[in-house]
Order: structure tokens, then sequence, then C-alpha cells
């Protein structure tokens, strides 16, 4: 653009139009390459989730049909923390059975577990009647255990509330605020 | 760590922290070109003449942009790299289209030279609340102060202090500064509303008492009282809207919305019944034809000004958009439709789908209740205005009398927006830092 507040004459019409045009596709190329970035950032995010995956987070996962990563519990091999393979009992797994809504997901057992609505928590429940750090869930001598760690509003084992580390076997239930989980 | 380390880990080190400015700047300088082009284009089309204040306004411009750009690499450096061109396109071409219907382009009309101010100081206000709020989540716990604050800068222009404007009392004039607090009203009760819900939220998921009610009833009584005293339908109905969209996600019931619709259908059809200024409204937003020279003169205007910009428009400088009155801030989107035609209104709402994008999945990259909430609030408030005021345009709904946000003439609603979205761009940085992505659940 020459020539800075002289008139130009009579500018032609069509010369705007043509003008006018670019001016519309150079908006539309921001939103093409606005589009673009937001698609590079998005595949590059799927990439590195997957490839992030820690163990922990893989046992907090929670889905319809259980992941079960890795039959950890099954007689030996798992990386279980708290004792090594051999005491760790069958049971690898929490089932919710209640309330409806979330009935189904299932939460894998992979040695000690903590129960409660903190994120660090292995099995996360996003519900104000449970506490930060509620629970847990360990294998001792080949029985699955659970224990209060000092919650607000109490754990029970099949129904009964409880005050000291109490054994739970297949089939037992443990309910947490609304929330009832079955070991499976 | 090597680039390809960076990509694969959990942590995120600074090669990746930079490449959202690097994006970023690509769009700005793009964007730049396109508001001079645009600015340009607009002095042709009025004058046939270059404006000759075109090197001033360029400088003036480009120090913006590179100043914000700057002060976002520093403050923010791994925030969203799209919601600040969105936003800097939206005003760019608010400008233009300000600086067009005052006239002469480069004589430079009054509105023009103070919205270019106005800017200065939104994205002024930008980089201070980048700079002044290093972490969201610690406004949470100023809730109830924010709260009252809110309430009382809603109420503010009951007082003496507060002057009718084109039949609304919802101006404050205070020595030489006018402003309209509700503005910055809507940003305290947003974070007032995030963080009140994340706990209330919870215990009502759970257990739904007819207590728990109560804080709906509130915000809806509330919101009736602005409409009523102040005559601010727009402001009531954002306010409102937000809450309830507040309301449903934080205890994730849809019931929420249901009771939300009804309450403002009985609440608009009581103001329809008492209010004249409502009724009005409603009747020009039925039939405008009834009253083509009075009160459904704007809209009559409006919808001829859309009509005659068609698919491409009649060119920057080349229409009639100041037939419509109140073009520069109601209905500025009329005044892009008839200049830059259907392709330009699309981009302007392009614009606005790329800014609630954003938002909303800064709200679901959110680990913490609270920032997940103020996401979607916020993002609420820029979607919701910029639904109601060009629906309202377009005669899908009844009009009220809001600001296109960032496109609008209007200092208040500047600042306020540029606000807005510093805190979004802060909480995106937070995000992509830390790198704690969501929580499965």
């Amino acid at each position: 653009m020459r020539g800075l507040g002289v008139s130009l004459g009579p500018v032609s019409d069509q010369l705007l139009i043509v003008l006018r045009v670019c001016l519309l596709a150079l908006v539309y190329l921001v939103f093409f390459r606005v589009l673009r970035a937001v698609w590079v950032e998005l595949r590059d995010e799927g990439a590195s989730a997957g490839a992030a995956m820690t163990p922990t987070m893989a046992a907090r996962r929670v889905s319809r049909p259980a992941p079960v990563p890795a039959p950890a519990a099954v007689g030996g091999g798992g990386p279980a923390p708290v004792d090594p393979a051999s005491s760790s009992p069958a049971a690898a797994r929490l089932v919710v059975v209640a309330p409806p809504s979330l009935a189904g997901h299932a939460f894998a057992l992979d040695g000690e577990t903590t129960i409660g609505r903190g994120a660090g928590c292995g099995v996360a429940i996003n519900d104000a009647h449970v506490s930060k750090l509620h629970a847990r869930v360990y294998p001792h001598e080949g029985t699955w255990f659970v224990e209060d760690l000092g919650s607000t509003n109490g754990t029970s084992v099949d129904g009964a509330p409880i005050s000291a580390p109490t054994p739970i076997g297949a089939g037992g239930r443990i309910s947490i605020g609304e929330i009832v989980m079955e070991l499976a | 760590m090597t680039a390809v380390g960076a990509r694969r880990g959990g942590v995120r080190p600074e090669i990746a922290a930079r490449r959202p400015r690097r994006v970023e700047l690509g769009l700005i300088v793009l964007i730049a070109i396109i508001v001079m082009a645009a600015y340009g284009l607009a002095s042709l089309g009025t004058s046939a003449s270059v404006p000759g204040n075109l090197g001033p306004f360029l400088a003036w411009m480009l120090g913006l942009f590179f100043f914000v750009h700057v002060a976002v690499r520093r403050l923010a450096p791994a925030a969203d790299p799209v919601l600040l061109p969105m936003a800097l396109l939206l005003n760019g071409i608010g400008y233009v289209m300000i600086a067009r219907l005052g006239g002469d382009v480069a004589g430079g009309s009054d509105l023009a030279g103070l919205q270019s101010v106005w800017t200065a100081v939104g994205i002024g206000g930008f980089v201070s609340t980048l700079l002044l709020v290093p972490r969201v989540r610690s406004l949470a716990q100023y809730q109830y102060l924010l709260g009252l604050g809110g309430i009382g800068l809603l109420a503010l222009p009951l007082l003496p202090v507060g002057v009718e404007i084109n039949g609304a009392r919802i101006w404050v004039s205070i020595g030489p500064v006018n402003f309209q607090p509700g503005e910055f009203a809507k940003i305290a009760l947003a974070l007032f509303f995030a963080a009140y819900l994340v706990d209330a939220g919870e215990l009502i998921k759970n257990r739904l008492e007819l207590r728990d009610l109560v804080p709906i009833a509130a915000a809806w009584g509330a919101s009736v009282g602005v409409m009523v005293l102040e005559r601010d339908l727009g402001s009531s109905m954002l306010v409102f809207a937000m809450f309830v969209v507040l309301m449903w996600v934080a205890t994730a019931r849809t019931m929420f919305l249901g009771l939300g619709a009804a309450l403002f259908a009985a609440g608009g059809f009581v103001a329809f019944r008492l209010f004249a200024h409502v009724e009005r409204r409603i009747d020009s937003w039925l039939d405008p034809w009834a009253d083509p020279r009075d009160s459904g003169f704007q809209i009559i205007q409006a919808t001829f000004s859309m009509a005659e910009g068609g698919l491409a428009g009649t060119g920057l400088g080349r229409g009639d958009p100041d037939r419509v009155p109140f073009a520069e801030t109601d209905f500025i989107f009329a005044a892009i439709g008839e200049e830059l035609g259907l392709a330009g209104t699309t981009a302007i709402l392009m614009a606005f789908l790329i800014l609630i994008g954003s938002g909303l999945r800064i709200a679901l990259r959110a680990t913490r209740p609270f920032e997940k909430l103020l996401a979607v609030g916020l993002t609420t408030l820029l979607g919701i205005q910029a639904f109601i005021i060009m629906a309202g345009v377009v005669r899908l709904i009844p009009l009220t009398g809001i600001t296109l946000p960032f496109v609008s003439y209007g200092g208040s609603a500047l600042v306020s927006n540029y606000v807005v979205l510093a805190l979004l761009m802060r909480m995106s940085h937070e995000q992509r830092t830390t790198g704690d992505a969501e929580a499965p659940r």
C-alpha cells in the first residue's frame, strides 16, 4: 500500500471485490490453522496417554468389562508390593454393586489398594460421604483384609461396621458411603 | 531429555511447553495482517483512500499484539494456543467495524478512539490477571467475599451513583469514569458459584432435599431482582443460565436443566404480563411489522441490513449498516452481516465456537472440581452471552440488549471478557505444566 493518506481516485469495484474475497479467505485460513493445531495436539496427547500409563493408573482405571491387567493375584507372579507372590489370595477384583448408576464398574486389586475420595487412591470414589483416604484393602497370608483408615463415616463389611482389620472372602461386600462393592 | 522422550513421558519439559506459543505467534501474525487489511479495505470502501493514519494504527495494533504475546510467553507459556488469537481476531474485526461505523475510518471517530484505548486497557487487564493470579484455585478461598462482591456490584447501579441509559439502569458514574459493574459481577459470581458448588453439588447429588433448592431459588430471585429493578434482561438471563448450567454440571442431574427452564419460563411469563418493556420486546420479536417505525424499527433495519449483505457482503465500507440503531454495540453482528455477508458472520460464529470448545476442553482436562466448574462457568458466560445477542439480532429469540463479547463497542465488557480469557489461560497453563490429566473414574 503506497501513498499513505493519498486518495487513489475511484477504486474499481472489481478490485474491492477481489480484496474482500481475499480477506475472507485469510480469515478462514486462520480457522484452518487453528483446527489443525488442535488436531495435532489431540493426536500427540492420544499417543502419549497410551505410553504414559503406569501400573497404578491401570489399577485405578474403571471399565465395564474389567480390564484385569495381568492376573496378578492368581497363585503367583504378580508384583504385589505388600507380600510376595505366594501369599496373594485368589480374588483380584472389586465390583461395584450399588448404587445402580455405578454398578458393574470393576477395580482390579493389585496388592494393597487404598479407597477414598482423594485422586491418589487406588479406588477413587467421588462421593461426599467418602473420606479423602477412607480405607484400604490388602492381602495377608492368602486372605484379603479391609481396614478403615479413620474415615468420618466408617466402613462396613457384609453390613457390619468394622473397627479393626477384617478379613473378607470372595463375594464379601464392602460398604462405603452409598457405595457397595463386592469382592469377586 | 530428548524431544522424543518428552512426547512419551508424563512430564512435559520445556520443549513441549514452547510449542503452543509458536502456534499462537503464527496465528497472531495472520490476524494482524487480517485486521490491517480490513482496516485498509474499510477506508477504501468509504472514502476511496488509504487511511492516513494506517501507520500509527498499525504500530498501535502490532505493539499491543506483540506485548500480549510476550507476556503470555513469560507468564503462561504452556497455555492453550488458540484462546488468545480468537479473542484478538474478534476484537480486531469489531474495532474495524466500529471505526467504519463512525463514518470516515481515518478520521478516527470518537468511539473508535475510545475502543482502541479500551482494547489496551483490556489487554492490560488480561496481563495483570495472569500476573496476579498464579493459581486459580487459590481464588476459591475468597468465595463468600466474591459472592457478596458480585451481588454488590450487580446492585451498585441502584445506588445514587447509578445512571439510567437507554432505559436500563446498569451504569455507574463516578467522577469522569462510567462503567458497567455488572460486567465484573459476572466473573465474581462465576467464581463464587464454582467454589460453592464444589461442596454443595456433591451433597445435592446424593440426597436431594428441599433445602438444597434454596440456592437455585436465591439465584433466580436475584436475577429477577436485577431484571425488575435495573431492567437489564440480558445480564439477568446470563447469570441465571450460568447458575443452572453449573448446578447441572456439579450434580450430574439433568433435572436442574428442566427446573431452570421452568423457572425461567415462569419468570419470563410474569415479567411479560407485568412490565411494559418486556412485553414490547416480545411483541417486536413475534411481529416487528406491527410497529415498524418504533419498537420494530431496529430489528427490521437489522434484517434488511443482513439481507443486503447476502453471501459475501457488500464489502467493508460499502454498505449502510449505520441505519441500524446501536450498530456499534448490540447490533454489530448485523453490521458485519451487511458488509461481510454470511461468510463474515459465519467466521464470527466459528471464532466463538473455537473459544467455547477450548474453554470446555480446559474443563474436561481439569482435575480439581473447582477448576472444572469454573472453566465451565466462564465458558458458559462467553458462549451464552454471544448466543443471546446473535440470536436476538437474527430474531431467533426476543432481543435483549447485551454486547457481543470482544466485538461490540464497550469498555467494561471488553475488559471483563479479557479477564475471563486470562483465567481460562491460567488454568490451561497449570494443567499442561503439572501434567495432571483427568483421573479416570
